[in-house]
């Protein structure tokens, strides 16, 4: 099946450089090279935008302003994935795509990140997070979409998938859904 | 500052800190430079000839860096920078293949140009070497041989599924070239059989260039090494450009 996606208004086969102008993305494993330190990191990211963010305010924001000339594999878990959302800031993005920002932190560093995130979208930044963990979900999506093998099985609010289904917990709706609940027992 | 000057600078600051070019392309041809010297002293190239055999070595001296930096370096830092999923990263930004292939081409440049410099140092400071050719047409010749060099390296970076596989290509493609290319072991004091084979490495046609632009004689004796290098910069650059794959 063919498919055209367009984001705004920009088709991202032809014009990549130009729809990447206005787009923010964190991946979900952390890539940077050996030995770089956060400064530079942050650099060579911004000169390749137009117009960028300044990284400097971003990392007080995030407070990382301290580890400036740090190199990035010293950073603790919390404070490279606080990194990875100010790399994917710097573009002075329209939106933001988060991959799976929380895995792997602990919980005082996960509220952190929850925080500053909701920070961005009262500014109005429009953001696209996967997550596995339904409380985040819960807590910082308006909209939520549920796949299964690839495909949307729902799209819409929290209330609205905890009203269609037989389930309270967003977590036993989930598994409902994509009809994976019953695999605990075996 | 420029987008270009940036990362340059960056990137080069990596490579300072990664340690191996500044051993396989600056400290390396010195030494081997001071080995020859120590051995050959002020000797004659051939009896009769009015350059030294050291003289005539310089050219290929001076392309030790090239190789170090082109097949090795290059293809090493982005099938490196493949699998470390930096170019994934890079991918969903507004830059495209060539600028950073450019950047990369760039630090390696430096590297060489640097070597250049410094083995020229050694050799007329401390064995009375001479420079008899034309400086600007050995610039030229040496930035021609450089960039048909490099752009092996970056098709096989270009191309390489991984880091294994583009170390393996880059060791098959880097010892035979340093040491049977006359990088190394001069090509003067090799049996004409080992000649006739080297003759099919691209860095040996490389060398005859920048030995006849160093001694100041015709480059019409190379025009067929001219061509090949050129074929090479072609063929080898447009590839890495065409297949570049960003993961």
């Amino acid at each position: 099946m063919w498919c055209q996606l367009f984001l705004y208004h920009i088709n991202p086969w032809e014009n990549r450089k130009q729809l990447f102008e206005q787009v923010g993305v964190q991946f979900q494993e952390s890539n940077y090279p050996d030995k770089i330190r956060v400064r530079e990191l942050c650099e060579e990211t911004a000169c390749l935008y137009r117009q960028p963010s300044s990284y400097g305010e971003l990392l007080q924001k995030f407070g990382l302003a301290d580890k400036r000339e740090a190199f990035v594999s010293e950073l603790s878990g919390g404070q490279k994935q606080k990194l990875f959302i100010v790399l994917a800031l710097i573009p002075n993005p329209k939106v933001a795509f988060l991959d799976e920002l929380t895995t792997g932190l602990d919980t005082k560093a996960r509220r952190g990140v929850w925080k500053s995130l909701q920070e961005l979208k009262e500014q109005g930044l429009t953001i696209f997070l996967s997550s596995h963990f339904m409380d985040e979900v819960e807590i910082l999506c308006d909209r939520i979409g549920i796949l299964k093998d690839g495909r949307f099985v729902f799209e819409g609010t929290v209330q609205e998938a905890v009203d269609l289904s037989p389930y309270e917990r967003l977590e036993d709706v989930y598994l409902w859904f994509t009809g994976e609940e019953e695999t605990g027992d075996e | 500052m420029n987008k270009f000057l940036t990362m340059l600078k960056t990137e080069l600051k990596l490579s300072f800190r990664g340690m191996d070019m500044i051993i396989f392309a600056l400290c390396m041809p010195v030494v081997v430079a001071t080995i020859l010297g120590v051995i050959y002293g002020n000797r004659e190239a051939i009896p009769g000839a009015e350059y030294s055999f050291l003289e005539q070595s310089f050219g290929a001296l001076s392309t030790i860096a090239i190789c170090a930096g082109g097949v090795m370096g290059l293809p090493l830092l982005i099938s490196d920078y493949r699998q470390k999923k930096i170019l994934k990263r890079y991918k969903v930004t507004p830059t495209s293949p060539t600028f950073l292939l450019a950047v990369w081409v760039a630090i390696y440049a430096i590297y060489s140009l640097l070597s250049l410099l410094i083995v020229f140092g050694t050799l007329s400071l401390f064995f009375g070497c001479r420079f008899n050719g034309s400086f600007g047409g050995f610039l030229l010749t040496y930035i021609l041989v450089m960039l048909s060099i490099f752009s092996i390296g970056l098709m096989v970076g270009g191309i390489a599924p991984d880091m294994k596989t583009a170390s393996v290509i880059a060791s098959i493609l880097y010892f035979p070239m340093l040491i049977f290319s006359g990088a190394t072991l001069p090509y003067e004091v090799m049996p004409s059989v080992l000649q006739k084979a080297a003759d099919i490495l691209p860095l040996t046609q490389g060398i005859k260039m920048l030995k006849a632009a160093s001694l100041g004689l015709p480059l019409e004796s190379v025009w067929s090494s001219i061509v090949i290098m050129f074929a090479f910069m072609i063929i080898c650059g447009g590839i890495a450009v065409r297949f570049f794959k960003w993961e």
